[in-house]
């Protein structure tokens, strides 16, 4: 009751004030106002300490002063008139002249140390934080027009790299933080902490519904979260309401999309160079493609662009609502995603709701959260971009949107498989529901009982249509292979269902200067995915595409559970605020693991040191903050398929014993388990200091690190010879074990200045990220483990280029070097030795070893896809009611391999291969094409494809205009602000392929560029507005 | 008020220690048997032992990758003129990364680590001696198959040995033992196969089971591509004194699917369209697997709903055409209108102008399109007589992998080469030519040698080409005569005019250059024993097993 007559006295106060305020204004319009020469002085509300530069500004005029180096200040106003005292890192200060000396306190804004910072299970200033954390607000995350918070937040934060490998409509990019961290597909991804509930995979939260994300980059922060926060940890706190007016939000932006790379492609007068060359070096199975395609010279189709669509349009509606009152806070979010793909049949639907409510009283806080996503995605038929290489251009092109098709030529089953492609239906449509609800009791003043019940559902329906269609040639005769007769519908459905229980304790106590915090808890997680597959065959009509018109297939169907328990202690002590320390203990059991090696224990401590306040630190008009911090922390990795500790014996392994429609069943071991699997252990170093410069002026952050992985876990292809038996959608021939240690060591610098110019605001800011990524032994002296195809069409039949060996980091490619083509006869003689059926123009292949052969040995490690830096640069200006902001981001020093490159070579589609070596163009070092499309030439494993893909990208240019509050008012509304973007437009970048920035969460597939969805410039308009 | 406390704070403990569950983390895994707790009743060795069988099916080894692709690399097969695998193979500039070498290795290995399941458990197991031998004698010649699969087609037959279950991890990465190790392997496998196999099963059931007549043609083959004659001699003399098996009356009862498990036939790879006929493609194992092989649509003409990947050469179209018909004989009472071409012609490839030939149920000559050169078209272990193949790419035509007329000509081969008896070898040739419907042999027109040379470029083409998919190349090898025939081929030109093959003749034929046809002219210049009469280690063998070279 205390508390409400307090906010009554102040709402009258505050009315009060402000009709004084707007009649003496009135007056000193009306009234020639008298003018007098204020003065004061301005002093911190932190230390009292007076506050040099502090801007002044007489509300409504372009006249201003500041303060000098005493924090003192002078400037000419009248009386009634409101003087404006704005510093960055302070909130501002409005003051009614209504003397001649003012003093003024201002306080530090939020923004500042006193921001409060999620670190897992609670909460801490910022000026407590002992660790590496990084942290982005809504503001920036909503600057890029994305379904994805991950591309949102490309180049914001020092160490916390993003990549875009596949940008297809609803897909999300990879977040790595401080490096690759595990040999495993989709290890190195960071835990993901939504409001306190653990996703181990992105949890594609609707940008719109975030308020800031927060990243635990060093283990001592991260091993709050021990096993599963070997990658770091993402924790995302969600947009809360605040007591108040109801107030309405809604953002709006619509635009239009364009794919502006490329790779270059022969036309038909060059196709058909091409294959004249072929054949000046090939006697028997020659084929004239004119031959057959009578009129192909009358063709020259683009069919890369035909796949492509112009102007793709993407839009994005959201509409919130928050307030609150008595203790009460609710925030509801709605919000509706539209992207459609800049590619043929590509695009994603997203609706998503969110509500949070939150009450507290003086014993009770609780927080429940609830979210809905509903999601549709259609996905471009699979490995399009290697077909739209592939089709040749004196084909006619060809409209899908028929069941019948004429198609000339002897061998339309090339093209008609293409069109059967075009052809199919395939998507997933997603629905996830989430909800949490948080309590706290306070036991008593310094203790703190919390729960967190949490629950996730997560549904993945595919669909996978392959309707069917009838080829005739141009006599009228249907062609039974180049059709389709049986139409295929194959149904997916996954679904995950976990489950989160979390008890905490927690103690606060200051005494003496002495701060102290204790942290005791345990969780429990369950999470069962289930999944099955089935479909029919020879659906009767392309109308009627459901299971029950068709011929039902087998069905396949599994279960996978995995159950853990955790249980967790921290310490925060501090004394003075001055010196910080923090010690965590995780102790956590999973399921994953066999009964021996079931349990891991990751320690880690971390101190800090505020230098700024001692007493001996007499900078503090330049550096107003000065923090060292260090940590040492442990955290694990349990992130592996369940039950892969134990090997198995699987059914349908049969054989037609008997003859006919007999069936003799077998069973079979196809693989084999590692009984001794135990938990990846990691263990990192930080060293940090943070920096401010006049007050938040300035800002500078920088960490270096050295993180160790051991018993890194991987599942490797063990020898072909060992004889596992390979299934589809399975993993049996594959072995998972520790195979070997890792080290990442970086820095990592994050700046930010702001200054005025004039009347022009300006902040910039800026990251730069060094990591180097070293494998430091495998398990097998002078073991090397390949991966990474990219050719994705022949994966069977190509070599994998990539290595994980020691002394390089993960992903190097290893090839064959080459030094050109062989151009005369003595060279040929020389390279038959090595190569006995060479011929000249073939690539040559150097034998590194010298030993006469050439073999596994003689590949090279020709660098990796890791760049040697990374950097994202940020300006920001307002001036007036515009706005104005760039984003910069870019990648120094990565290899990248062009598999689309290798691809149309293979193809002899690449229109490189027009100036290919022949007796008429002898200096030539492109290869001459031959008919083997796994030639030496052309086959995978060369240093021919490899390129450098550094590349400078202007990820955002924004321009907004708010219009003038006053204007507004009468409207009824709070804030109306326009804007134009420009997402991606440019890109500078000497790499030949589509689009430099490529990407896995396969660490050995992180640098193929294998005709993956490129990444599209983006132009939008939009608008949002409160009431 | 403190003693509300406590009792709150009693309440929290108690959440937190009951939810303390031991069995909490303990799951067992609903999808799949543990290794540990199967292979301990005769009913899981014999599942085992099944799931071993099942490897034959595979694409490597007698599915549909090596029945398409391997022909082509020997004189019977022509790739068509975009198959950029069967021209790599036809041209010999296959390497290390081609699919087919790729395929047969992991197949076949596959194979060995099912067979190695079962022979490392089956002592663990309660059963009778007679039924621990039978399931022993099986699975061993089973390996053996496998392994011989490896030592004909492999770095000159030093492959790597694994004749138990690897344990620790080490236990992977072997190196090549030497070809004489393997060969040891395979014979001391085929001999315990060949005692203890029976020459039959009575419960019908079984068909398809090895028999002792399989392991006595395996250890036929196995001396007579050593050389050795005089064993080798002795096995198939075995075979054919034991009467079990017979010609059977038409030679197209050996390449259809009514007339499986036939009296001719000795060793069978079952494939079923009925039992389990999967989704499109090939016999694969697991839960979506299926018992059919791809191999028809592969081979089957446009007509039939395939790609004609690798047709027959014109070499071998050429023999077939010049395989002269003998109309005495009763098989050929059926034959009509100008009948050029023998019944073992019609039921082995499609010519355009064979009379008395169907193919997907329309005359010859419009069952396939005869363009781009094409000559003929197999019909093989083709279901030609259907409408077209099975759209899903699918047949349920076993593969016949050792019949009879081969074990009669590798004899007659024994007897040449042992003591030069053209006589009774001449005799074995023509009871397969008379069945073929063809002129029998005159014994005054051959000796030792050129009796040879018939078996060698006439009769086991005509009579085997596109069977055990390397039978050819296995011939080839042993008799070292790869060089040569690839020389007599590239020298050899052709056209075709109106669907008709023809050797070229500059006389008769008035034809542009351009459309005279050459056939194996790259494989003849790049031709080397040590290059290409064995496939290189696969590149997928060599990148996951680095100790392979050191």
């Amino acid at each position: 009751m205390k508390e409400l007559m307090n906010f009554g006295n102040y709402t009258s106060q505050k009315l009060f004030r402000r009709t004084l305020f707007t009649l003496i204004f009135l007056l000193s319009l009306s009234v020639y106002a008298q003018k007098t020469t204020v003065k004061g002085t301005v002093i911190g509300a932190d230390d009292g300490q007076p506050i040099p530069g502090v801007n002044l500004l007489i509300d409504g005029t372009n006249l201003g002063s500041s303060t000098d180096f005493d924090g003192f200040y002078s400037i000419e106003a009248s009386l009634g008139a409101t003087i404006v005292f704005t510093y960055v890192g302070m909130e501002d200060i409005k003051i009614l002249v209504s003397q001649t000396t003012h003093n003024v306190v201002m306080k530090t804004s939020t923004t500042g140390l006193d921001e409060v910072i999620v670190v897992g299970y609670g909460t801490q200033k910022k000026r407590e934080i002992t660790g590496a954390i990084a942290s982005v607000k809504s503001d920036e995350i909503s600057k890029t027009a994305t379904s994805d918070f991950a591309s949102a937040i490309q180049g914001r934060m020092a160490g916390v790299s993003v990549r875009q490998g596949n940008s297809a409509p609803g897909e999300n990019a990879q977040i790595t933080i401080r490096g690759i961290t595990s040999f495993q597909e989709g290890g190195s991804g960071p835990l993901y902490v939504v409001d306190g509930v653990t996703f181990i995979e992105n949890p594609n939260i609707t940008p719109q519904e975030i308020e800031s994300i927060e990243v635990l980059k060093d283990g001592a922060s991260a091993s709050i979260y021990g096993s599963r926060a070997s990658g770091g940890v993402i924790l995302i706190t969600t947009k809360k309401g605040k007591e108040g007016k109801m107030e309405v939000d809604l953002n709006s932006y619509f635009g239009v999309q364009k794919i502006n790379s490329g790779i270059p492609l022969a036309d038909t007068k060059e196709s058909l160079y091409i294959n004249d060359i072929l054949y000046r070096y090939q006697e028997t199975n020659q084929f004239d493609p004119l031959e057959f395609n009578k009129d192909g010279l009358l063709h020259n189709t683009d069919w890369m662009g035909d796949l492509q669509i112009d102007l793709a349009p993407i839009q994005n509606h959201s509409l919130s609502v928050s307030g609150g009152k008595n203790g009460l806070t609710y925030n509801v979010t709605g919000t509706y995603f539209n992207q459609e793909g800049s590619l043929y049949n590509s695009n994603y639907e997203k609706y998503s709701l969110r509500s949070n409510t939150y009450f507290k009283t003086e014993k009770f806080d609780v927080q429940a959260n609830l979210s809905v996503n509903v999601s549709d995605q259609q996905k471009e038929p699979y490995g399009l971009i290697y077909d739209a290489i592939r089709m040749q251009p004196y084909r006619p092109a060809i409209d899908p949107n028929t069941d019948i098709f004429q198609i000339d030529g002897t061998n339309p089953e090339n093209i008609s498989n293409f069109v059967g492609k075009l052809k199919q239906e395939s998507g997933s449509k997603i629905n996830s529901f989430n909800g949490n609800i948080r309590l706290n009791y306070k036991l008593a003043e310094e203790l703190t009982f919390g729960a967190n019940l949490g629950k996730s559902f997560y549904s993945k329906k595919d669909r996978f249509f392959n309707p069917s269609y009838l080829v005739y040639n141009d006599l009228g005769a249907i062609n039974i292979a180049a059709s389709n007769l049986n139409a295929q519908l194959r149904l997916g459905d996954g679904t995950n269902n976990r489950s989160i229980a979390e008890f905490t304790m927690n103690y606060s106590k200051s005494f003496n200067k002495h701060n102290l915090k204790l942290l005791i808890g345990n969780t429990y997680e369950k999470s069962s995915y289930e999944f099955y597959r089935t479909g029919a065959d020879n659906i009767s009509n392309n109308k009627t595409p459901v299971l029950g018109n068709g011929e039902p297939i087998v069905a396949t169907h599994f279960i996978n559970m995995t159950n853990s328990i955790s249980y967790l202690a921290r310490v925060n002590y501090n004394y003075k605020w001055k010196y910080f320390l923090t010690a965590v203990v995780r102790h956590d059991g999973s399921s994953n693991f066999g009964a021996s090696e079931r349990y891991g224990t990751f320690p880690s401590i971390s101190a800090a040191w505020t230098l700024s306040n001692e007493p001996f630190f007499k900078n503090k008009d330049k550096i107003s903050m000065a923090k060292i911090r260090f940590g040492y922390g442990t955290t694990g990795s349990d992130r592996i398929p369940p039950y892969a500790y134990s090997p198995v014996v699987i059914s349908n392994v049969d054989y037609p014993l008997g003859g006919g429609a007999n069936l003799a069943s077998g069973m079979s071991q196809p693989g084999y388990a590692d009984p001794n699997l135990k938990w990846e252990s990691n263990i990192s170093k930080n060293f940090g200091i943070d920096l401010d410069f006049h007050r938040g002026k300035a800002g500078l952050v920088i960490d270096v690190y050295e993180q160790d992985k051991e018993d890194m876990l991987l599942a490797i292809v063990p020898p072909i010879s060992a004889g596992s038996t390979p299934v589809n959608d399975q993993s049996y021939d594959k072995f998972l074990t520790n195979v070997g240690n890792l080290r990442n060591k970086g820095i990592e610098i994050a700046g930010h200045f702001n200054q005025n110019f004039g009347s022009i605001q300006a902040k910039f800011s800026g990251t730069f990220t060094k990591n180097e990524n070293k494998v430091i032994s495998l398990s097998r002296e002078g073991e090397f483990i390949f991966g990474g195809y990219p050719n994705i069409i022949r994966v069977g039949q190509t070599e994998p280029v990539a290595v994980l060996e020691a002394g390089y980091p993960v992903g190097t490619f290893k090839v064959y070097e080459t030094a050109g083509t062989i151009k005369t006869d003595e060279e040929l003689v020389a390279y038959q030795q090595l190569i006995p059926d060479a011929q000249k123009g073939d690539l040559r292949y150097l034998d590194t070893n010298g030993d006469g052969e050439l073999s596994n040995d003689d590949k090279v490690a020709k660098g990796s896809y890791q760049p040697d830096f990374e950097y994202g640069f940020t300006v920001d200006l307002n001036y007036k009611q515009f706005d104005l902001s760039m984003q910069l981001y870019g990648v120094e020093g990565s290899t990248i391999y062009n598999g689309a490159k290798q691809y149309a070579y293979s193809m002899k589609r690449h229109s490189d291969l027009v100036y290919s070596w022949t007796d008429m163009n002898p200096t030539s070092n492109i290869p001459t094409p031959r008919s083997n499309i796994e030639h030496p030439n052309v086959q995978t494993s060369t240093d021919l494809f490899l390129e450098d893909g550094s590349f400078l990208r202007v990820r955002n240019i924004i321009l907004g205009y708010s219009f003038d509050e006053y204007v507004l008012e009468k409207l009824g509304i709070d804030k109306l602000r326009i804007y134009l973007s420009a997402q991606n437009p440019i890109t500078f970048t000497n790499y030949t392929g589509f689009d430099p920035e490529v990407g896995s969460n396969n660490p050995l597939d992180g640098g193929l560029d294998r005709g993956n969805y490129p990444i599209s410039a983006t132009y939008l308009t939009g608008l949002s507005i409160s009431f | 008020m403190s003693q509300l406390k406590t009792y709150r704070l009693f309440f929290i403990a108690i959440i937190f220690v009951t939810s303390c569950n031991k069995d909490f983390l303990s799951i067992e895994n609903p999808n799949d048997l543990s290794a540990e707790s199967f292979w301990s009743t005769e009913d899981e060795v014999q599942q085992g032992l099944i799931a071993t069988y099942g490897a034959l099916q595979l694409n490597g080894l007698l599915g549909g990758n090596a029945a398409i692709e391997l022909p082509v690399r020997s004189d019977v097969g022509r790739p068509n003129n975009w198959n950029a695998n069967a021209i790599g193979l036809n041209t010999l500039s296959f390497n290390e990364n081609t699919q087919i070498v790729q395929l047969r290795w992991r197949d076949a290995y596959i194979g060995i680590y099912r067979a190695n399941q079962v022979l490392s458990n089956l002592s663990n197991v309660e059963i009778t001696d007679n039924t621990h031998v039978q399931i022993e004698a099986e699975t061993r010649f089973l390996r053996a198959f496998f392994y011989y699969s490896l030592y004909k087609g492999y770095n000159g037959g030093s492959v790597i040995i694994h004749t138990s279950i690897p344990e620790m991890r080490s236990d992977f990465y072997k190196k090549p033992s030497p070809a004489t190790k393997v060969y040891d392997l395979i014979l001391a496998d085929l001999e315990f196969a060949y005692e203890n196999l029976p020459m039959s099963y009575e419960n019908s059931a079984d068909l398809g089971r090895a028999t002792w007549g399989a392991a006595t043609a395996m250890l036929g083959k196995l001396h007579i591509n050593e050389h050795n004659y005089e064993v080798a001699k002795a096995y198939f003399k075995e075979i054919l004194d034991s009467n079990i098996y017979a010609l059977t009356s038409n030679i197209a009862h050996n390449f259809d699917e009514e007339h499986e498990f036939n009296q001719e036939s000795i060793f069978e790879v079952a494939f079923s369209i009925e039992a389990k006929p999967g989704t499109s493609g090939g016999a694969a194992d697991g839960p979506t697997g299926s018992e059919a092989t791809s191999r028809s649509r592969g081979l089957a003409t446009t007509q039939g709903g395939g790609y004609r990947t690798v047709m027959p050469s014109y070499y071998m179209t050429m023999l077939f055409k010049n395989d002269i018909m003998d109309m005495t004989n009763p098989i050929n009472a059926n034959r009509t209108g100008t009948a050029k071409y023998s019944v073992r012609a019609s039921s082995s490839i499609a010519i355009s102008d064979d009379d008395n030939s169907t193919m997907y149920q329309l005359s010859s000559d419009k069952g396939g399109a005869y363009n781009n050169n094409e000559a003929s078209y197999l019909k093989k272990f083709q279901n030609w007589w259907l409408e077209s193949e099975s759209d899903q790419s699918i047949s349920g035509i076993n593969e016949r992998v050792i019949r009879l007329a081969d074990v009669m000509l590798l004899y007659a081969e024994c007897l040449l080469q042992t003591e030069g008896n053209y006589i009774d070898a001449l005799e074995l040739v023509n009871s397969i030519r008379i069945r073929a419907g063809v002129v029998p042999l005159l014994e005054a027109d051959y000796d030792e040698v050129s009796l040879m040379e018939h078996i060698m470029w006439v009769e086991r083409p005509l009579e085997l080409m596109f069977e055990g998919h390397d039978i050819r190349w296995e011939d080839l090898t042993r008799w070292g005569k790869i060089k040569e025939q690839y020389e007599r081929l590239a020298d050899k030109s052709y056209v075709v005019i109106a669907k008709e093959l023809h050797e070229y003749d500059p006389n008769i034929h008035s034809v542009t250059s351009d459309k005279i046809l050459k056939e194996f002219v790259e494989a003849f210049k790049v031709y080397s024993p040590d290059a290409h009469n064995y496939f290189p280690i696969p590149s997928t063998e060599l990148n996951s097993n680095p100790d392979f070279l050191d």
